[in-house]
């Protein structure tokens, strides 16, 4: 199983490119990835999600590590989920927390 | 090829501890090709075995050494894959916790998801409690 987090910085953008398998074994990667992202204190998290194929709770739960990481005026934006993983995050009401989004935001 | 209509994995035992995890996901994916399942619903079979596996390592055993025992089958209507274990009895059907799916991210406590997530992806989950065993079982419907 393979997964894959790779954060870049663009101005006051930081953004995570999520690639593979996000699950109970993976998770911790994406937790540093995240730890990292908060402290360059950018004011928009962007995930890039177009190259990741599953998420479990363990992804929810990096999720919420995120949100609570972050600075309440930072907007985290998803990219590019799939149907299964946007559906996932529905289900347990994280929507209210994250946007959605097709492309990057400028 | 259509997909048989009746035919069974071998039973198979992993240790309780995490690196388990990729051979259930193997487990599972060989299990969805065999019944036939969409991509969409062998997406929820795997997400919801990896949920209560994860479940039984982490709260069941506790790092005590233990094992899990998978099965699994396909009938005409169905694929169906049992985790078996030896922790203490544990109903994830009977399981209240519903995380408050209305409160914000950032005042969450983690966990509680897991569960909630199986019960609600799989199309029916059914559990017994048998000679000191949890037997759990995952059903998705070959639609």
């Amino acid at each position: 199983m393979s997964f894959n987090a790779i954060l870049t910085h663009d101005g006051s953008t930081a953004l995570i490119k999520l690639e593979g398998e996000l699950d109970a074994l993976t998770a911790e990667t994406f937790r540093r990835e995240v730890e990292r992202a908060a402290e360059a204190a950018a004011e928009l998290l962007v995930l890039e999600m177009s190259e990741l194929s599953y998420m479990s709770s363990a992804g929810l739960r990096g999720l919420v590590f995120a949100r609570q990481k972050l600075a309440d005026d930072v907007r985290i934006v998803l990219v590019g989920a799939n149907d299964a993983i946007e559906q996932t995050i529905r289900l347990v009401g994280f929507h209210h927390s994250v946007d959605f989004s097709d492309a990057i935001p400028e | 090829m259509r997909s048989p209509n009746r035919q069974a994995m071998d039973r198979i035992s992993l240790p309780a501890e995490p690196e388990a995890l990729d051979e259930l996901v193997d487990y599972v994916q060989t299990l969805s090709a065999m019944g036939g399942l969409t991509r969409t619903r062998a997406h929820w079979l795997r997400l919801a075995a990896e949920e209560l596996i994860v479940n039984i390592i982490t709260h069941g055993h506790r790092d005590r050494p233990g094992e899990v025992e998978l099965t699994g089958g396909v009938e005409p209507g169905r694929v169906w894959l049992r985790l078996v274990d030896s922790a203490p009895p544990f109903d994830p059907t009977a399981y209240e916790a519903v995380p408050d799916l209305e409160r914000p991210l950032g005042e969450r406590e983690p966990g509680g998801l897991g569960v909630y997530l199986a019960r609600t992806v799989a199309d029916q989950i059914r559990y017994e409690y048998v000679s000191g065993r949890n037997q759990t079982t995952i059903i998705m419907n070959r639609v």
